[in-house]
């Protein structure tokens, strides 16, 4: 069957090398690590290498299904926009300006205008890469991974993981959450990582002897896949553990509703994801980097109306997040942003949705950020041959200033090259 | 410096080529564990990739090989035994040796050209150092029961006791005809009102793949779900398309691919789901014309970005049926299609829905793509290049004949080879439905679609359009979790349990792992058996 990004790709060698890494945090998992210091039971303690001493956090939404720029970051003054799209063009009449008269949020994002106004929010946009590919798993693979070339396994933020925590010992350094498998974008072969679908129901039911006996029998499994069962019991020991003591001392301070109503494609479970990333963060299991995904953007008809529902449940979960981190006095530490593997195209369809695109804006939300727009929006008037629009800020510029700035590690040995500089993330205290 | 410049070199393949494997015997006591030997793979004659796959391990760790004390260990009498596997191993293939090629397409990720240009990058240090020793499962095939076995868990979630007996008396060439050519056991005929409602809907299949005297028509319908994805959060459930579909994929199943994609093409829920019910000539939708070629028959990289325009302008022209109108396919109206010509993979001219089938079954992407998808769904994570090309030839070669390539693919020598034992990680759907085959209960499809979600996977609702993860993507943290507690959830509800002292025969092929073999010596009762049975990692893969 068709392979998604990633995890299917590994041949049978890569496969046993990332095996054998993973069988390392089981062991170190099996041996009974154990107690981290509470003391320690913050990021800071998991850094490997000298100068990565912070407490960043990065939170990365996933805008699955290729999301519109143009009717999420909408140029209100473009005539072009409304020749383009004589139905979906008239959001630009209800939206949300920022930072001056020439662009607005759309009007399902009125908590994201708001932290806009408050200078915690940047809006890059242009964002794409060279010869843009027009497959959604393609494209997704392209920015999961940092390469157009498509020749890396790795993807950008397991590699993170990998090149400056010990997530071998600590497998909580890095969590999906509310999804069932690992996103390729958080696969690495050296890294260990955790998923949580639900904080609620995460552990093995009947008791201290069930999970005893559970990681007894994943324990030196042969075979191509034995390392990574073993891995992947111990990691979930060890995060039910975690969670089972950090549910008792959180309580969420904002309001988190996946009581949304969505028109098709998307699992509403967006609000509880960041709920559980908030209370990984706040009870400081030393989490450092987490990834969620909202589906449902690939809006090839009617996209006025669902995309909008979408923007509003993301503008929702996302101001809630926001707003419950900083009643736990943790936003100051926080990163959230968007990704979306292409835009769509400037010119709606007959089905008044839009085909599949090229560039796009990326949203970057908390304290950390230094708030207003960056890049430059492209042009309407000036597309590419295919319609689409022409990228105007490479994507791993974007994951270069995340990595330099907001997380304070070495982008170079992540990206394997330098991009030109943004700076909308404010550096962590020396 | 260049754009994408590579980031981290691979180690070059191992140059030392030993194996050590380790099996549980089914004689006397699972404990029996012992140690089946070194080998020297040099020679090339053991399985490649298992080969490949242990060799990379002590290549890594070293050969000071830290030996669980309590394994037996005769390398005299274990070379023995390996070599009785090697001699007798089994060579059904009627093809034109195609496991005599080790593997090369294995690991084709092409070599970064140049070193990663930075500093060297922090070796994380784990925790506790990596186990220094890898083993690998040794294959039961060098008896014609344990190929039995093998294929029967592959092609039918998990053999009831009754089919495994059958199968073993009758032999694998005859359950393989059995299994080719007995038509599919017709499901319940759902009310309309049944059919709209996803749960009765996703349960009416679970209880079908349980009870059907044919369940290999199951595992294609399955497949094919996953292949010619839809979902009902967008194709809804104000009609009953999805359960028309899914009788479409178990009638067309094994027929051949024309057919199958030309119903695919015009099945209600794909035109809903992929938004081709809604394409004109005048303003088409490229939502189709690109999954078509991308993920249901020729594979990315194949076509270009002007072929999924030409395609869906040449597609366009069919809308979704009318409650008046009986049929159970889209309809076609040539007002609403598109006149003119169109330049579509190389050739100009007009073109309908079934000539753009023609053209994409005539390109060479095709047959080598949909082989590979069955190759990676039934036999092997890494297909062998040159076999996928010989099937492929023949699959073409006989009109796209669906039945011939599955006879082939059970019959070719890779099928029953070391690489492709417990190679593969089975399904949320596969787990669970084998489970209740196993233990012989008909009543777990409620319980199964309840922890379908937590496993990623629920019948109808693939997470996009590319269908469901493989392998290693079925295995986190989360879903380990929430397989080992349905487990548990379904023996809670399982009344008359068959008795578990030789079930790690029956559903284990008494090929165990120590770990396994130790908790299994030492558990009794019936329920806490079946427990470690069914929650081990074995059982896991298919």
């Amino acid at each position: 069957m068709k392979t998604l990004i990633g995890l299917d790709r590994i041949g049978r060698r890569e496969f046993l090398r990332n095996g054998l890494v993973f069988g390392a945090g089981a062991a170190g998992l099996a041996a009974g690590y154990a107690a981290v210091p509470d003391s320690f039971a913050r990021a800071v303690y998991f850094a490997k290498r000298d100068g990565v001493v912070n407490d960043r956090v990065l939170v990365m939404i996933q805008l699955a299904g290729g999301n519109d720029g143009l009717q999420t970051v909408i140029p209100l003054q473009d005539s072009r926009l409304r020749d383009l799209r004589p139905s979906l063009g008239a959001v630009a009449q209800t939206a949300l300006p920022i930072g001056g008269s020439e662009f607005g949020l759309s009007r399902s994002m009125p908590g994201l205008k708001a932290l806009f106004d408050k200078g915690k929010v940047a809006v890059v946009q242009g964002v794409g890469y060279p010869r843009p590919n027009g497959s959604h798993f393609e494209s997704i693979r392209i920015w999961e991974t940092a390469d157009p070339t498509q020749r890396q396994q790795d993807g950008w933020m397991g590699e993170t993981i990998a090149k400056n925590y010990d997530s071998a010992g600590h497998p909580l350094v890095g969590c999906a959450c509310g999804t069932t498998g690992l996103p390729g974008i958080l696969r690495d072969a050296e890294a260990t990582l955790t998923v949580v679908n639900d904080a609620r129901g995460f552990a093995f039911n009947g008791g201290d002897a069930r999970d005893r006996s559970i990681g007894a029998l994943y324990t030196n499994t042969p075979g191509i896949y034995g390392a990574l069962f073993d891995s992947s019991i111990a990691t979930a020991r060890d995060t039910a553990a975690k969670l089972r003591a950090g549910a008792a001392t959180y309580t969420p301070k904002a309001e988190y509703s996946d009581n949304v109503r969505l028109t098709y494609s998307s699992r509403n479970q967006l609000a509880a994801a960041l709920r559980l990333a908030s209370q990984l963060i706040v009870t400081g299991t030393g989490v450092k980097l987490l990834h969620v995904t909202l589906g449902g953007f690939d809006t090839h008809e009617r996209q006025m109306q669902r995309q909008e529902q979408l923007l509003a449940y993301l503008d929702g979960a996302v101001s809630a997040f926001y707003a419950d981190l900083a009643a736990h006095g943790m936003s100051d530490r926080v990163m959230v942003a968007t990704w979306t593997e292409f835009g769509r195209r400037p010119r709606e369809n007959a089905n008044q949705g839009t085909d599949h695109g090229s560039a796009t804006p990326v949203l970057l939300i908390g304290d950390t950020v230094k708030g207003g727009l960056y890049g430059q929006a492209p042009s309407l008037s000036a597309l590419a041959t295919d319609g689409n629009l022409k990228y105007t800020v490479d994507f791993r510029s974007v994951y270069q200033g995340i990595l330099e700035e907001h997380l304070g590690v070495d982008p170079l040995a992540v990206l394997g090259q330098t991009f030109p500089k943004l700076s909308f993330a404010k550096p962590p205290a020396a | 410096m260049g754009e994408g410049t590579p980031k981290r070199l691979r180690a070059d393949a191992p140059s030392r080529r030993k194996v050590l494997a380790v099996a549980g015997t089914a004689a006397a006591g699972v404990a029996a564990t012992r140690l089946l030997g070194l080998r020297d793979l040099s020679d090339r004659a053991f399985s490649s990739a298992l080969g490949r796959t242990a060799a990379m391990a002590l290549e890594m760790a070293e050969p000071e090989m830290a030996m669980d004390p309590e394994m037996a260990i005769d390398p005299a009498m274990a070379m023995d035994s390996a070599m009785d596997a090697e001699m007798s191993a089994p060579k059904p293939a009627p093809l034109a040796e195609p496991s005599s090629t080790p593997a090369s397409s294995a690991t084709p990720r092409p070599a970064p050209a140049a070193p990663r240009p930075t500093a060297a990058p922090v070796k994380p240090e784990p925790a506790v150092a990596p186990r220094t020793l890898s083993l690998d499962w040794v294959p039961p095939f060098a008896t014609e029961a344990g190929r039995v076995a093998h294929l029967l868990r592959r092609t039918t979630f998990a053999p009831t006791r009754a089919e495994l007996e059958r199968a073993q008396s009758e032999g694998y060439a005859r359950t393989l005809d059995r299994l080719l050519e007995t038509p599919p056991a017709a499901p319940r005929v759902l009310t309309d009102a049944d059919a709209r409602n996803i749960g009765t809907l996703q349960t009416w299949w679970l209880e079908h793949m349980i009870q059907s005297p044919t369940p290999f028509a199951e595992a294609m319908t399955l497949f094919w779900h996953g292949h010619f994805t839809s979902d009902f959060r967008k194709v809804g459930t104000g009609q009953p398309y999805l359960y028309w579909q899914n009788l479409t994929w178990r009638n067309l199943g094994t027929g051949d691919l024309r057919t199958l994609v030309k119903q695919a093409t015009i099945d209600p829920a794909m035109l809903r789901y992929l938004d081709l019910g809604i394409s004109t000539g005048r303003n088409p939708n490229e939502n189709y014309a690109r999954e078509l070629m991308e993920l249901f028959t020729m594979g990315a990289g194949t076509f270009t970005e002007d072929d999924v325009k030409a395609a869906s302008r040449a597609l366009a022209g069919w809308r979704l049926p009318r409650a008046n109108e009986e049929v159970r396919t889209g309809v076609f109206e040539r007002a609403r299609a598109y006149a003119g010509q169109v330049t579509f993979l190389g050739k100009t001219g007009t073109l309908d829905t079934d000539g753009v089938i023609d053209r994409i079954l005539a390109n060479e992407a095709t047959a080598p793509y949909v082989v590979r998808a069955l190759w990676t769904h039934f036999v092997s994570p890494s297909p062998n290049a040159s076999a996928v090309a010989l099937l492929a030839s023949r699959f073409k070669g006989s009109g796209y004949q669906i039945k011939p390539l599955l006879r082939d693919l059970f019959t070719l020598a890779e099928f029953t080879s070391p690489g492709s034992y417990r190679a593969l990680v089975k399904s949320p759907t596969e787990l669970m439905v084998g489970l209740a085959r196993l233990l012989g209960a008909s009543t777990l499809a409620r319980p199964i679609n309840a922890a379908a979600d937590g496993m990623g996977q629920r019948l109808f609702d693939p997470p996009n359009v590319s269908g469901w993860p493989q392998n290693a993507g079925w295995v986190s943290a989360n879903s380990m979790i929430a397989r080992a507690n349905f487990v548990s959830a379904a023996l809670g509800q399982v009344r008359d349990l068959p008795l578990a002292d030789d079930a790690y025969l029956r559903a284990l092929d008494g090929v165990v792992g120590p770990s396994t073999a130790s908790i299994l010596d030492r558990t009794t009762g019936t329920r806490d058996k079946w427990m470690a049975i069914l929650s081990s990692p074995e059982f896991q893969l298919k």
